[in-house]
């Protein structure tokens, strides 16, 4: 029918059945936007579907080989905004490891705690419009987003800007914990405990929700492994994997926390595992300002990274990032790579959309809080 | 299931008594902390024309430019001066963390929305202009541990509490 | 009389009344009726080009609430909208589909360019893949910088697009 060649990464063959339709779902629609699906539906059921993504891809890796280490930080940590300081630390962390340079205790206790703080953030973002605009509850849409502002004015407070902190730099972070700011966190942290039995009550334990969510997008926990997606998703299948417990980095090795894992593997129990999730945050932020050392916060790091390649790995709240840095004895790195959880997570989708209602793929995309600038980058 | 289905109500219905979360905008801003990443402020008192600012700019917004005021500044004999392209600035602050004599400060102005492309553009004499946005609300938790709402209140009417 | 005059003489009559309907709406009272209306029915296009969305979320959430500006959250469908606000990055592949959204609208509709992306290209403007003039695709209202803006910024540029409309013509 359409004399356009077919984009590049779609797959659905031209030659469809009659009873078939076809759909294209965005990149304007009201959920998230900046992607589209292309579903193929009979009746009321999906019978394929394909991701058609690249729509912002704005060419970050290519970006990070004309400008300096320090420059890089603030477009590297914009692929995903939500949560930016794990974008943020993932790069540092290798620029780290091949200059030699080693962070003081106290900055990595700083920056541990903003990015715990950073991933209640991302998953109350993620409750609000994800999981909660995609089921078409806007009560939780207003308190989670509520909540984020109160988080968010506590991380102005720390980093001096609202999502974009470019907070941490080669040689730790930027800033110390200002005056009155333990206070504050905690007590904002025993309100938000309080919060979220709020919130339990109203979504997760709302049989309205539950019927809309369970046994809906099942990925077993062999399928799970065998797709390769990381984080929350594959947590929720089953899976025991945290890059902060196999591979710790910060402060999480003197630090105490569980990693909740379900086993159903269905969009339900990724909206709990996230749940979860915040909870376990809170013990951390809490653990973290009771340890919290004396002592500088930074070390001066040089501009220049020697030759060789490094690789940081994070666990941000959509995943693992993993970076790739690679330095040539100048002040700019020669290529950069990254990895995140939003790609990784997003090849699930046409599996688990395939044979669901219509009305059930808001959900599933939802429950994989996916986050399209990061899968783009 | 229909306790939930009532405590799921309940719990929605119980926040029509709490405090409104809402602020009204124009008329109440935030109190923004010390060091809060917005516009910048430039003391020509003090700047030198080194340039380290425009080097380490990520996305070179900032140029070097003559000033024509009949002023001196003896440490500036040239009389260059920084100049920004607010259509492009990030607000990451490295300029000002970076430049060698403190010439560059940290402002709480946030509200640069323009009718025209070209008055993003601020000259040197604009941007040592004081900053004019002056927040005063913060956030105050009700109750114990915040059980009757949160709400933005004024920050002098809190300390006389 | 033939038929071909007759129409001739109507159609300069419909189109002097028209003139004369026209002049008066757009005048005094009326007119500030018809602003004033369409000042408090922005409803802004759900189209999100970029990760200045975040900030748009929260402007429409609890702390701001911008239904107080007559602003729905996620209006309907297209027809219905009156405001696009570019939400940061327009890469070439977003930019023909940001150029159909906009020609959808109904007028009179208004743009907001959120972002130093949708403003002049911003942190990528040196990317393979970025429209950096976002302006030459359509006209913009008010432009906001900032990388994300933060919600009180998008809505005192909301707050100025009110006031450009509150003075402008009905018949633009
Ligand atoms: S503002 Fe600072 S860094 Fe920039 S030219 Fe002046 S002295 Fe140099
Ligand atoms: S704040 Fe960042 S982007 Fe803006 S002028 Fe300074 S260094 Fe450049
Ligand atoms: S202006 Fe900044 S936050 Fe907005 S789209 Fe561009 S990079 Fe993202």
């Amino acid at each position: 029918m359409t004399t356009e060649p077919p984009s590049p990464g779609i797959s659905i063959s031209k030659t469809a059945e009659p009873s078939t339709l076809d759909v294209s779902v965005g990149p304007q629609h009201p959920g998230s936007g900046h992607c589209r699906i292309l579903i193929r539906v009979d009746g009321d059921y999906i019978v394929s579907a394909d991701p058609d993504i690249g729509y912002v891809h704005r060419g970050c890796e290519k970006i990070a080989e004309y400008r300096n280490y320090v420059s890089n930080i603030p477009h590297l940590e914009r692929p995903n905004i939500a949560d930016a300081i794990h974008l943020n630390w993932g790069y540092v962390l290798p620029i780290e490891e091949l200059q030699g340079v080693v962070v003081p205790p106290r900055g990595k206790y700083i920056s541990t705690i903003a990015a715990e703080m950073n991933r209640i953030m991302s998953h109350l973002y993620g409750l609000a419009i994800m999981q909660g605009v995609f089921s078409g509850h806007t009560t939780i849409f207003m308190w989670a987003f509520g909540d984020r502002d109160l988080f968010i004015e506590l991380a102005e407070m720390l980093t001096g800007a609202r999502l974009t902190y470019s907070f941490l730099v080669p040689g730790g972070p930027r800033r110390d914990l200002p005056f009155g700011f333990e206070d504050r966190l905690s007590r904002l942290l025993d309100y938000f405990e309080k919060r979220l039995v709020e919130y339990d009550r109203i979504f997760f334990s709302n049989p309205s929700v539950i019927a809309r969510a369970k046994g809906i997008g099942v990925l077993k926990r062999e399928d799970a492994k065998k797709l390769g997606v990381v984080g929350p998703v594959l947590r929720a299948s089953g899976v025991k994997y945290d890059v902060r417990k196999v591979e710790p980095y910060g402060a999480y090795a003197d630090l105490e926390f569980d990693i909740p894992t379900f086993e159903e593997g269905d969009s339900y129990s990724r909206y709990l595992i996230r749940f979860e999730e915040m909870k376990q945050s809170v013990r951390i932020i809490r653990q973290a300002l009771e340890k919290i050392p004396k002592g500088p916060i930074a070390r001066k790091a040089p501009l220049v990274a020697p030759e060789g390649e490094a690789t940081g790995r994070v666990e941000s709240s959509r995943g693992e990032i993993t970076y790739l840095v690679m330095g040539d004895n100048s002040d700019k790195p020669s290529r950069v790579k990254i990895m995140n959880g939003s790609f990784r997570n997003l090849i699930a989708l046409p599996f688990l959309v395939r044979n669901v209602h219509v009305a059930d793929m808001p959900i599933i995309y939802g429950s994989l809080d996916y986050w399209p600038v990061e899968a783009d980058r | 299931m229909s306790t939930a289905v009532l405590g799921a109500m309940y719990e929605g219905i119980k926040h029509i008594f709490k405090h409104t979360f809402t602020m009204k905008y124009p008329y109440q801003k935030v109190l923004l902390p010390k060091g809060f990443r917005g516009r910048h402020l430039l003391y020509m008192d003090k700047c030198t024309g080194c340039g380290i600012c425009a080097w380490i700019c990520p996305e070179r917004c900032i140029s070097m430019v003559p000033v024509t005021d009949n002023k001196e500044y003896p440490q500036n004999p040239e009389k260059r001066f920084p100049q920004y392209w607010y259509a492009r600035c990030c607000f990451c602050h490295f300029c000002t963390e970076y430049c060698p004599t403190g010439a560059l400060d940290y402002t709480p102005d946030y509200e640069l929305a323009e009718y025209d492309r070209e008055l993003l553009l601020w000259s040197p004499e604009r941007l040592s202009r004081p900053p004019t946005n002056i927040g005063e609300y913060q956030s105050v938790f009700h109750g114990k541990d915040g059980n009757q709402g949160v709400t933005f209140e004024p920050v002098i009417k809190q300390k006389s509490k | 009389m033939s038929q071909d005059t007759l129409q001739d003489f109507a159609g300069v009559w419909i189109g002097k009344m028209s003139e004369l309907v026209q002049t008066i709406i757009g005048s005094g009272p009326i007119k500030y009726i018809v602003n004033w209306s369409r000042m408090y029915a922005l409803w802004p296009v759900h189209i999100t080009t970029a990760c200045c969305s975040a900030e748009f979320g929260a402007m429409m959430g609890p702390r701001l609430d911008p239904e107080r500006f007559g602003m729905q959250a996620v209006a309907g469908g297209l027809r219905q909208c009156d405001l696009l606000i570019v939400e940061g990055t327009v890469t070439k592949k977003m930019a023909k589909r940001l150029k159909i959204v906009y020609e959808q609208m109904p007028k009179p509709r208004y743009v907001i360019a959120m972002g130093d992306c949708a403003c002049s290209g911003g942190l990528f403007h040196d990317s393979y893949s970025i429209v950096n003039d976002v302006h030459k695709l359509f006209p913009i209202d008010v432009y906001v910088p900032g990388c994300p803006p933060r919600p009180e910024a998008l809505l005192s540029a909301i707050v100025k697009l009110r006031e450009k409309i509150r003075r402008q013509e009905v018949f633009a």
